[in-house]
């Protein structure tokens, strides 16, 4: 028979283990949300903001 | 509660799960702790299961506030993302003033751009394919400027329009375009683009990421100056098929504050011909390098690159969450599924380090030594 795997599961106990209640709280609250590019880019031209090319037509 | 709104994938990376989200192609990185009150939220079908649930973890009013903050998030988790509809666009061949032709191996491309000014944003990267003598060609793109908006198209057709001041998109459609022409692909057949260079030693490979400025690409011009080839500069392209990191032809590009370190280093320096793109991005130089003997080879660990002068020369662990936050908003990453759980499982299999460098002889042995121990791994 297939034994489950279960390595993917979080446990109560593991997540708030060792914790009291004010840091369980606080961790919680701790996340990131990351969006890729839409579309394809290469390094935009300077760190803080797009600059204006010197391209003529 | 709404399990519409559930993440796609979830994938435990160290300390921290990451979570894809499939409406929006967005990744989470979130606690252990946050994970087990999101898994409570999607198990309560009420708001009382849910306080419930957490009652004995928690206090009722900050129950109400984790209810609060789990559903926000999971609406900022889930905007749907959509790409700008193009407005048909028929090319103007009377804009076809400049044109540049590249030989790859098996491959001649051609490009008609509306100027020379116009030209730099591509060619000083492939200069070393230029070539004037192929006739038979294989794919044509035209660069045209118009109106201040940049359009690109591929055998006449509009592939993209942006304005003139996102350059920096152009250039990236135009390599993605470039990489499946060379590698015989579709756009649909890559995980993603990695905003990373990405170095080889003729067995595996080592992606180096970073922000802007952080000596990314100084480094690789290090390296493959020392013994070790580069693979891809900037843009670092992974396929779904077998998961390599595949050759990118673009030359390595060195900002100025970086010409000192270089110049007793690499061959010819001063004769390469500096490029003037502008006033505020100041100088670049673009180094030709040799292409590695294959197209694509195995990554077998992601470093971030963190160039502080006078520092000693340092490797270590790091995070997956540092290195998400560093890799992720500056790649390209496909937003199917499949190709979000095959990068998770990529990542996964990575070993993932920091290296703090000033020293160019000890930072070329500190990452000689990285690749034996993946080759002994």
């Amino acid at each position: 028979m297939k034994k489950e795997n279960n390595s993917d599961k979080i446990t109560r106990k593991e997540a708030i283990s060792k914790m009291g209640k004010y840091a369980a709280i606080t961790a919680v609250g701790t996340f990131v949300i990351l969006n890729p590019l839409k579309s394809q880019a290469q390094s935009p031209p300077s760190p803080g903001g797009p600059v204006f090319p010197g391209l003529e037509d | 509660m709404n399990t519409n709104l559930l993440p796609t994938h979830s994938r435990l990376l160290g300390e921290h799960w990451v979570l894809w989200y499939d409406i929006s192609n967005s990744y989470s990185v979130v606690t252990k702790e946050f994970k087990f009150v999101l898994e409570a939220y999607f198990k309560a079908k009420t708001k009382a299961e849910f306080f419930n649930i957490l009652s004995s973890d928690f206090d009722d009013t900050d129950i109400d506030k984790l209810h609060q903050r789990i559903s926000d998030y999971l609406q900022q988790c889930n905007i749907l993302s959509t790409l700008p509809i193009l407005k048909p666009t028929i090319l103007e061949v009377t804009k076809r003033r400049v044109l540049k032709k590249y030989k790859f191996k098996d491959k001649t491309i051609q490009v008609y751009f509306s100027s020379e000014s116009v030209s730099k944003i591509i060619h000083p990267a492939l200069a070393q394919y230029y070539n004037t003598t192929s006739n038979v060609v294989d794919v044509t793109f035209d660069i045209h400027l118009k109106d201040e908006f940049l359009y690109l198209f591929k055998d006449e057709e509009l592939i993209s329009c942006v304005p003139m001041q996102e350059y920096h998109k152009t250039q990236g459609k135009f390599i993605m375009l470039l990489l499946c022409a060379l590698h015989d692909k579709e756009e649909g057949d890559w995980i993603g683009t990695l905003h990373g260079s990405t170095i080889t030693d003729g067995n595996s490979s080592i992606l180096f990421v970073g922000k802007s400025g952080k000596g990314k690409s100084t480094l690789c011009a290090l390296l493959a100056q020392n013994g070790l080839d580069l693979l891809a500069d900037d843009v670092s392209p992974l396929l779904s098929e077998d998961q390599h990191l595949y050759y990118n032809p673009s030359a390595i590009s060195i900002k100025a504050g970086a010409f000192n370190l270089l110049k007793p280093i690499v061959t010819n320096f001063n004769k390469l011909p500096i490029v003037e793109f502008n006033k505020t991005k100041g100088q670049l130089k673009y180094i030709p390098s040799l292409k590695p003997k294959k197209e694509h080879y195995p990554c077998g660990a992601i470093v971030s690159v963190n160039y502080q002068a006078e520092s000693e020369t340092k490797l270590e662990q790091i995070s997956a969450k540092l290195i998400l936050e560093t890799l992720i908003e500056d790649s390209w990453l496909s937003p199917k599924s499949k190709h979000a759980e095959q990068f998770l499982n990529w990542l996964e299999t990575k070993q993932l380090y920091q290296i703090t460098y000033s020293n160019t002889n000890s930072v070329t042995s500190e990452i000689k030594k990285l690749f034996k121990l993946h080759q002994n791994a």
